[in-house]
């Protein structure tokens, strides 16, 4: 499978990574084009975390690469690929304490304040204006996912399902052209899903980013990615449209437990 | 030669108290600031006993080790556990460990002395010959109990029940305690465990110097720097450690100044954070992700 | 009636802020124009001690991370301002500058390696330093007196104003605690606020968001430290004298005795831990012979039972207050105040 170079988007080529004995990667190619949904699914042990964090820079490959674009993204350190454009979210929300739920937007908008040490001592007239138009940004942002009421509390005290918003519209601040979602729908209930998957839809559709979206509940990455890449054993099994994929047989092999439970979702 | 030969016996002191913070790193994830007031306490201890109680010497140096575990067990059951139980931010938990040490420090020079005592030698009139001089044979007597202990340390962490215990909790806490170990207990092990050793550790070098309450501050860091040399965590490191540094601050102190003891010390800890953060072992690392 | 609401929350929130440094003017007013000499002169230790204490509480309280090199800090500032001066003849505003910009530069210097380190190998090497400065002071005798120290340093004047008259000086330092406590709050508030907040409470989160991590870090250790030379270099000024005492590590844990005290991350902290630590031992001078165990003690009291300091209110008072005034009620929230980080909240988390 062949992997082209799409536009402005993710394109990882043969990243293997081994520990020991264990082969947790073993030549994935992932592709996920800009304006695109990819869903990654494989059952636990697949190599998707593995993959997230080689992707991200908290793991390097023993071989393989990643570019974004025209940019390499292998090699670099983690905050670094993030300011080039990929950002990931954690599987457990990260909400930073001690600050408002806007302020914790603002911590995404930080690489790109005009601000320094004396000016933001001094509140000069540039820096103000750096500030009140990230802080209109972020409450904007805020508002497009339905958090804007909770603006000026603190972020440590949110409930489960807006923490996972406030994860997302978080990194949205950074201007990712790239989002790497983990898990994003675990432990929420229909009601938050409903708003997940709304949210995750406006990432693509209005700030035309691609997302990578990796979760356990299959039929709701079924229901919002455009591809799917399906991973066991460290690889790659299948790679395609949902429907497609859907009906492959080594991913339905994989997946014969999980077809059970995957109604209870 | 000389030198040399004390250098090294100073760094199995050195060693003995880095092997006392890999131990409890571990087995709980604390960093110990008070490991190096234990050396003392031991040392001080057994003056107490000696000088102004009278035991006899052979009593009194196992008085001072059991004091030196019983203040370990203290700090464990009114600081460590509590701060611990509450997932204590790790600023919190630093600062509380040392201070606690030199609270110690401040209470022995108070409550016992506050010049610097020594001890009779274990073996009277043993002297060794190094190079061209001899050198008093305590220090040969370090050495030899120093090393002796460490090996004990690491036959015990694999055979022994509650060694293997500590090598799980070092592992996962949480899988651990599924299994029915009780991290707590493993804990408390560990912290009287390694604090009755840096209490030996000061009891058996005292005769071949002397001790005061200052030192305890210089034991600690330098176990810190030698358990650091020595990727901390990992036993045999912190023995190459402490040798190491030893030997190197004994040269330095000969050669150039005592002065600069701490500040070669503390140059040499820069020095490896910059260049091998995982240590000459190469285990752990001790640099974030940038 | 919403229009009601929204006044007395801001006014609430106007009479949080302001109280504090109101009560402490107020107390200084007081004794300025007292003119008592025992107040003024102790005073003024206590704030060249509370503009140390500022730099600590920027590195400890607003970034979260444990640093004991500010004595080696406060060494550079009055060793600069004492050698230059008595052995130099320099203009002691001069002297003060170069002081300023050592520090700067060991901070730097020192900052760089030092600060990818995690947080126990930070805190030793740091402690490392404070101990290695000590020694060095001590041992150097030619180059800075030795354990003897250095005597009879000129004063900062301007004119007639003279730090070492009793009155003047009382008034130039609490100046510079206005200051330095003013720019710690003005940082905590901006941008670089927010980035030592997230190095406070989830760093990963920051690094995942691109921030510059080892950029925040340092920028505040070199605050942190200037805060220290400053402080450092005003203590000189005033008593005209300096020895090593004044850097071992017994002040070191003093320092955190006083940020504790206070309240890590507190505004006043400084300056209320400065207070009690200096003003309290001197009602109980008898005690001097223990006063390192009772410090020792106070500060393993606070760690345990009282974490948030003195300044904390008691929880039931905390409560009461919340429940009267919801922090949105129910208007539409103004991104303009929304946005304010927390006026006076603890830095303190169960996070990390």
């Amino acid at each position: 499978m062949t992997a082209s170079r799409v536009g402005g988007g993710l394109t990882a080529q043969g990243l293997t990574k081994s520990y020991g004995g264990v082969h947790a990667l073993v030549g994935v190619d992932l592709t996920i084009p800009e304006r695109t949904i990819v869903g990654l699914i494989g059952p636990n042990g697949a190599g998707k975390s593995t993959l997230l964090k080689a992707l991200c820079g908290f793991v390097t490959p023993d071989s393989g690469s990643v570019t974004l674009g025209a940019t390499t993204l292998s090699g670099l350190a983690p905050a670094q690929i993030a300011r080039r454009g990929l950002v990931t979210t954690f599987q457990h929300a990260t909400p930073i304490s001690g600050l408002s739920v806007l302020d914790n937007i603002l911590v995404g908008m930080t690489e790109q304040h005009a601000g320094g040490l004396f000016t933001a001592l001094f509140g000069t007239p540039a820096y103000r204006a750096s500030e009140r138009q990230q802080r209109d940004r972020a409450y904007e942002l805020l508002r497009s996912f339905g958090l804007e009421r909770l603006a000026g509390l603190d972020a440590g005290g949110l409930s489960f399902g807006q923490l996972r918003l406030l994860e997302i519209a978080r990194a949205v601040a950074a201007r990712p052209r790239l989002l790497l979602l983990d898990e994003p729908a675990a432990g929420l209930n229909r009601v938050e899903i409903d708003a997940m998957v709304t949210a995750i839809r406006s990432l693509r559709d209005e700030h035309g980013m691609g997302v990578l979206v990796v979760d356990h509940d299959v039929p709701f990455v079924f229901g919002i990615s455009n591809r799917i890449t399906a991973m066991n054993f460290g690889r790659v099994i299948a790679e395609g449209p949902p429907a497609q994929v859907e009906r492959d047989s080594a991913v339905r092999s994989a997946y014969l437990a999980v077809e059970v439970e995957g109604g209870n979702g | 030669m000389t030198i040399l030969a004390i250098g090294i016996a100073t760094g199995f002191v050195y060693a003995l108290v880095a092997v006392g913070y890999s131990l409890i790193y571990r087995t709980t994830g604390i960093v110990n600031f008070a490991q190096g007031a234990f050396v003392m306490v031991g040392g001080m201890a057994t003056y107490w006993l000696y000088q102004e109680h009278h035991l006899p010497y052979p009593l009194a140096a196992a008085g001072g080790v059991l004091i030196a575990g019983a203040v370990g067990g203290v700090l464990w059951v009114a600081l460590v556990s509590p701060l611990w139980r509450r997932n204590s931010p790790a600023v919190v938990v630093i600062l509380a460990t040392l201070v606690f040490g030199d609270l110690v420090a401040n209470c022995v020079a108070k409550g016992i002395s506050a010049d610097p005592q020594t001890l009779p030698p274990w073996i009277h009139g043993f002297r060794v010959q190094v190079g061209g001089a001899s050198i008093d044979g305590q220090y040969v007597i370090v050495i030899a109990i120093a090393l002796a202990s460490i090996i004990g340390v690491a036959v015990a962490l694999r055979r022994s029940n509650i060694g293997r215990a500590m090598r799980a909790c070092a592992a996962n806490t949480q899988t651990s305690q599924l299994l029915g170990i009780a991290p707590r207990r493993v804990g408390a092990a560990a912290m009287v465990f390694t604090a009755a050793l840096a209490g030996l550790a000061g009891v058996v070098f005292t005769p071949a110097q002397y001790t005061d309450y200052n030192s305890a501050l210089n034991y600690g860091i330098y176990g810190f720097v030698a358990a650091t040399i020595g990727s901390f965590g990992d036993l045999w490191g912190a023995l190459l450690g402490g040798i190491l540094l030893g030997v190197v601050t004994a040269l330095t102190g000969r050669y150039i100044s005592t002065n600069y003891e701490l500040v070669i010390a503390f140059a040499i800890l820069l020095v490896l954070l910059v260049l091998r953060p995982q240590g000459l072992l190469g285990r752990r690392a001790a640099v974030h992700h940038t | 009636m919403l229009r009601d609401r929204r006044r007395s929350a801001d006014l609430v929130r106007l009479a949080r802020t302001y109280a504090g440094p109101l009560a402490v003017a107020v107390v200084l007013l007081a004794c300025y124009a007292g003119n008592n000499a025992f107040w003024i002169y102790n005073l003024t230790l206590v704030a060249t001690y509370a503009v140390v204490v500022v730099g600590l509480n920027v590195f400890v309280g607003y970034l979260g991370l444990v640093t004991f090199a500010q004595t080696a800090f406060m060494a550079i500032g009055g060793y600069s301002l004492a050698i230059l001066t008595v052995r130099h003849g320099w203009n002691p505003w001069a002297a003060l500058l170069v002081g300023i910009a050592l520090s700067v530069l060991a901070a730097a210097a020192v900052g760089v390696p030092l600060l990818r380190l995690r947080g126990h190998y930070l805190t030793m090497t740091t402690f490392a330093l404070a101990l290695g400065t000590f020694a060095y002071i001590t041992g150097a005798t030619g180059f800075t007196g030795g354990s003897v120290g250095i005597s009879g340093v000129p004063p900062l004047a301007i004119g007639s104003f003279s730090l070492a008259e009793p009155r003047d000086g009382f008034l130039f330092c609490w100046i510079v605690v206005g200051l330095v406590t003013w720019i710690g709050v003005r940082l905590r508030d901006s941008h670089l606020g927010r980035a030592w907040r997230t190095i406070a409470s989830r760093e990963e989160a920051g690094t995942s968001l691109g921030l510059r991590i080892q950029r925040f870090k340092v920028i505040g250790f070199v605050v942190a430290a200037v805060f220290g030379a400053v402080g450092g270099a005003l203590y000189v000024g005033f008593t005209s004298y300096l020895s090593p005492d004044l850097y071992d590590s017994a002040i070191g844990v003093n320092l955190f005795v006083m940020l504790f005290l206070g309240g890590r991350g507190r505004t006043l902290a400084p300056i209320v831990g400065a207070a009690v630590l200096i003003l309290i031992p001197q009602e109980f001078s008898s005690l001097s012979d223990y006063q390192a165990i009772l410090f020792d003690c106070v500060l393993l009291f606070i760690i345990l039972l009282k974490p948030g300091g003195l300044l904390e209110p008691p929880q039931w008072l905390l409560r009461r207050f919340r429940d009267g005034h919801p922090p949105t009620s129910g208007r539409r929230a103004d991104p303009v105040t929304a946005g304010t980080a927390h006026a006076d909240a603890p830095a303190i988390g169960a996070d990390r």
